[in-house]
């Protein structure tokens, strides 16, 4: 079961590798104190961060309008936030997202529009594969709305901020913590 | 061509500094749905189509450049 811990820097903050080795180290209990050495970072050929030195950490990172959110757990975990903002929705919907994603949002007049894209980040955020990875080969929508788990993961939906949208996924989420960045 | 990506990315984006140099992540700090959103605005501007398996190839605007030149698509 994963507990996770997102922390949350915005509007200003430190660059993103900065803001993801000082959450590690508050997650990780770790000190910078000796320059952090075990919190290096790397990432995996589609973006991932990861830290070689502690193979069991687990982080996701995401980025929207005015923050920075680190997503912190022991298991694998996705993140994903998106600001609600004006753009060509339905040809996004129709572009990039499942069919099945498609006809739910269409016949709901894109209202989920933004919890079907985090939802979906966070899916191929979690698994490493990427959004180039096959972002419309899987559907987080049936007929009635978004589902609770797809492909063995378990999504959740967090309250963040009134404008934004903010999903995590692990197989198993037992807790999700929100913190400010240090 | 420049002159119409830095239009394309200022409909969608509201960003301005944009020249042949800039990249969509590091330097404009887009995110994917940001991306997405640009790939939507260029293929209804140029009626065409990238492959989503492309775009994530465009890390900068003087990629975009050479991308569309490559395929005949003139701005």
């Amino acid at each position: 079961m994963a507990e996770v811990t997102i922390y949350w820097y915005g509007p200003r903050r430190p660059d993103s590798n900065q803001c993801l080795v000082r959450c590690a180290a508050a997650f990780w209990g770790g000190s910078l104190a000796d320059g952090g050495d075990c919190f290096e970072v790397e990432r995996e050929a589609r973006g991932k961060p990861f830290f070689p030195l502690l193979p069991q950490l687990h982080c996701s990172v995401t980025h929207s309008g005015d923050y920075w959110l680190g997503a912190f757990s022991r298991e694998p975990v996705g993140i994903d936030l998106q600001i609600h903002k004006p753009g060509r929705l339905a040809a996004l919907s129709r572009r990039f997202f499942h069919p099945e994603e498609d006809r739910y949002l269409e016949k709901a007049g894109y209202e989920d529009f933004y919890r079907v894209w985090a939802a979906k980040e966070s899916v191929v955020k979690c698994t490493g594969e990427g959004i180039d990875g096959g972002f419309s080969h899987f559907s987080v929508a049936g007929p009635e709305g978004i589902l609770p788990a797809v492909r063995g993961l378990q999504l959740q939906f967090v309250p963040f901020r009134g404008d934004y949208t903010l999903c995590v996924c692990a197989e198993k989420i037992s807790s999700v913590t929100v913190l400010p960045g240090e | 061509m420049l002159e119409t990506i830095r239009k394309i990315i200022f409909e969608v984006t509201g960003k301005t500094e944009v020249t042949f140099d800039t990249d969509f992540v590091r330097d404009l700090e887009l995110n994917s749905f940001d991306v997405m959103n640009i790939v939507c605005a260029f293929e209804e501007y140029f009626d065409t189509t990238i492959p989503t398996r492309d775009v994530w190839q465009l890390h900068q605007v003087r990629d975009v450049i050479e991308y569309a030149r490559q395929r005949g698509i003139e701005g």
